[in-house]
């Protein structure tokens, strides 16, 4: 299975993506907070436990795909979506600038460092997920976060959507078979749940804080440096489990650091009006292309059918519409480009091969 | 809960006690040179900025730049007089019960999905 790692360090890479999934659905729960309080964090739960978890566990049960040009057009679109949804979540850490912004841009160099130690990996985001959680519960205490959490489920509209995708990603659908980062870990079929529990605290803990800033600013704002730090922590397994090629786990890659760097450096400034675009249209994009192709080759699993329902329901939700300046047309259309080349040209060269 | 009051550079409105939800407290309004501002019309921003945003008249300040406000809603609320901004947090009377519960039934979730993941995973 493995060439260059062990199967104890592939299930710590394995894990490490997992736990990255947590916080690329708390980024996308924490931005709809404004529009539905804590509806957003329970219809994510909802979706997470009901529909995430189960398509997840039906797809581990089921054979890899047969079909090498399907398979490669799946692994190129996946490895693709994992390094720009990463490369988003941080670069979404360090958009208020300070001491996040430089935790987003050091994640990748310092991820690709633990990565050469693959049993180190899962250590900054276990960190990270157990300060957010327990300096939320301080956070709650001295600033009641009340306004910003108040449910607002009239507005479904606004956060059906995001919780939807967020719920999906939590469980990890759609990058367990081909992997936008976690391979499966040997013998844990309950893990998709146990993950969707460690998103939903991860997301819970985040919104207390950003509840909470916004109480103590009057409403001005919702960033904290507090917050930004753990998440950059978990920041730093995410970047290095991304190091890993999704193809068996071989060995890290020198060059997803880098392209994982410059990719979060754009997102976090001149291009940041593509990150709606990777995670509320590439996102939700693979869970449904991957859940329709296997249903398409006859997997009649119900949380397959639901979860590609639902997949199809964050996408329409979760759109950004057009891009309202020419520089953010121009970097999208960029942006579509090197990713068809990217996943057209490892399809035909497996074609080929076949 | 502390009531938090902002102030601009030169603040013009202020409430004479930190607001509570329920209880009437008074909102004055001095002008530049710190005498009475009257006749001001007076509107309050429950949860400015957030689903829910909703925008209430308190009065117009009487001759000593004064207006008498019972704030129906708790939370972070702005308060407008004139062209004057006050940032307030309204204290709630009672803590609100569905975001509590909430809270607890998002971290009861998370905690039994994990705990019903690990226990399998320690069996193995």
């Amino acid at each position: 299975m493995s060439k260059g790692v062990p199967a104890r360090a592939e299930r710590w890479v394995s894990w490490s993506s997992w736990l990255g999934l947590a916080v690329i659905g708390a980024t996308v729960t924490a931005d709809a907070l404004p529009g539905g309080g804590l509806a957003v964090l329970v219809v994510a739960a909802a979706v997470g436990l009901a529909v995430g978890a189960p398509a997840a566990l039906a797809e581990w049960r089921a054979e890899p795909d047969p079909e090498p040009a399907v398979r490669e057009a799946l692994r190129g679109l996946t490895e693709l979506g994992g390094i720009a949804v990463a490369s988003a979540a941080l670069a979404w850490i360090g958009r208020d600038g300070g001491l996040g912004l430089i935790g987003a841009l050091i994640a990748w160099p310092l991820g690709a460092l633990v990565a050469r130690r693959p049993a180190w990996l899962g250590a900054p985001a276990l960190l990270g997920v157990g300060g957010l959680c327990l300096t939320a519960l301080a956070r709650a205490v001295v600033a009641p976060p009340w306004t910003l959490l108040q449910p607002q489920w009239s507005a479904w509209e606004v956060y059906a959507g995001p919780a939807t995708l967020a719920g999906l990603a939590w469980a990890g659908l759609g990058s367990a078979r081909w992997s936008l980062g976690p391979a499966r870990p040997p013998g844990a079929w309950r893990a998709p749940i146990g993950m969707a529990g460690v998103g939903i605290a991860l997301a819970t803990a985040l919104a207390v804080h950003r509840g909470a800033a916004f109480e103590v600013s009057l409403g001005e704002g919702f960033g904290g440096v507090e917050a930004a730090v753990w998440l950059s922590l978990i920041g730093v397994s995410l970047a290095g489990a991304a190091t890993f090629v999704p193809r068996g786990l071989q060995t890290p890659s020198g060059a997803r650091p880098l392209v994982g760097s410059l990719l979060t450096a754009a997102l976090a400034g001149p291009g940041a009006a593509v990150s709606p675009w990777l995670l509320g249209v590439v996102l939700p994009g693979v869970v449904l292309t991957t859940t329709a192709a296997r249903i398409a080759r006859g997997s009649r699993a119900w949380p397959e059918l639901a979860a590609a329902v639902a997949a199809a329901a964050a996408l329409v939700g979760g759109w950004p519409g057009r891009p309202s300046h020419v520089g953010d047309a121009v970097w999208l259309g960029l942006s579509v480009v090197v990713g068809f080349w990217f996943v057209a040209t490892r399809t035909l060269l497996a074609r080929r091969e076949a | 809960m502390i009531a938090l009051w902002s102030g601009l550079a030169l603040a013009a409105v202020v409430t004479e006690t930190p607001p509570v939800q329920g209880a009437e407290t008074v909102i004055a309004m001095t002008d530049a040179e710190g005498a009475p501002a009257s006749g001001e019309t007076v509107r309050v921003v429950h949860r400015p900025g957030l689903a829910g945003e909703k925008e209430l008249a308190v009065g117009i300040t009487d001759g000593r730049g004064r207006v008498r406000w019972t704030p129906e809603q708790a939370g972070v609320a702005r308060i407008r007089a004139g062209d004057e901004l006050l940032a307030v947090v309204i204290t709630p009377s009672a803590v609100p019960a569905s975001t509590p519960l909430l809270l607890g039934l998002l971290g009861l979730a998370s905690v039994l999905a994990v705990g019903w993941s690990a226990v399998e995973w320690a069996r193995r």
